[in-house]
């Protein structure tokens, strides 16, 4: 579903070259322990096409997601499922190219649908912890 | 915790004021903090007085400027609390992903140089 809609959809995309083979990246991407070393504080991630992921992030909140995209050493997807169950928000989706050396390209394509873009509080994690130092901005 | 729809709408609102070159000439000339009058602002930038107050009022809408009656003028201050939140929203947005992936790179050769 990202490739047919991008059009319509918005998106930030990250890469960083890693210094490990794609599947050792692959590894970090989907098994939970790991995830819960680097992408959030706690993990439950179900690594198939319509698994289930819940995310606790430092700042406590919890997200929730459904995988929808797993090629194993090349691409793994998940779109964040709304708060009041609503249709949804934002995707996310990693690709991984072999790169020189043995190395690994990482690229992390964050998008959404242009509908809900100028919501800037559906922007996916990094907006949560956005919204933290925002609060704390405003209470200050 | 999420932002409310108002302080969403807050943000929104600075950015779409940002969004055009002469406000932000005029934000840069109203930088310095002191309170300007919009007779003073038009001896310095290329504008109308008309088109000064519409561009002041989008600025005023945004939280960017504050105006205060003096007598028979109206002075104009900015309010940089506003654009430190827009700058943090930058910032957090843009920096939550690279720490994360810095977080990732150093889990990654640990894994490495553990086995």
């Amino acid at each position: 579903m990202a490739d047919d809609s991008e059009n319509d959809r918005q998106a930030i995309t990250r890469a960083r070259t890693l210094d490990a083979s794609p599947a050792e990246v692959w590894e970090t991407l989907t098994d939970e322990i790991l995830l819960a070393r680097w992408f959030a504080t706690e993990v439950e991630f179900e690594p198939r096409e319509g698994g289930d992921a819940r995310f606790e992030f430092p700042d406590g909140e919890t997200r929730e997601a459904e995988i929808d995209v797993v090629e194993p050493g090349e691409s793994l997807g998940w779109t964040w499922r709304g708060e009041d169950g609503s249709g949804e928000t934002g995707r996310v989706e990693f690709r991984l190219e072999p790169a020189d050396s043995g190395r690994t390209r990482l690229i992390v394509i964050e998008s959404r649908p242009v509908s809900v873009a100028t919501d800037a509080v559906r922007w996916g994690p990094a907006l949560t912890s956005l919204s933290a130092m925002h609060s704390s901005l405003v209470c200050a | 915790m999420r932002l409310d729809q108002a302080q969403s709408d807050d943000t929104g609102a600075v950015f779409f004021a940002l969004a055009d070159p002469t406000r932000r000439h005029l934000i840069e000339a109203l930088g310095d903090g002191s309170s300007v009058t919009p007779s003073a602002l038009a001896a310095e930038l290329p504008l109308t007085r008309q088109a000064l107050t519409k561009h002041l009022g989008v600025l005023g809408e945004a939280g960017l400027v504050t105006k205060r009656r003096e007598g028979r003028e109206t002075r104009y201050t900015l309010q940089p609390e506003r654009l430190t939140e827009a700058a943090a929203w930058i910032a957090v947005v843009g920096g939550a992903w690279e720490e994360r992936l810095g977080r990732l790179e150093a889990l990654l050769q640990e894994r490495r140089s553990g086995s």
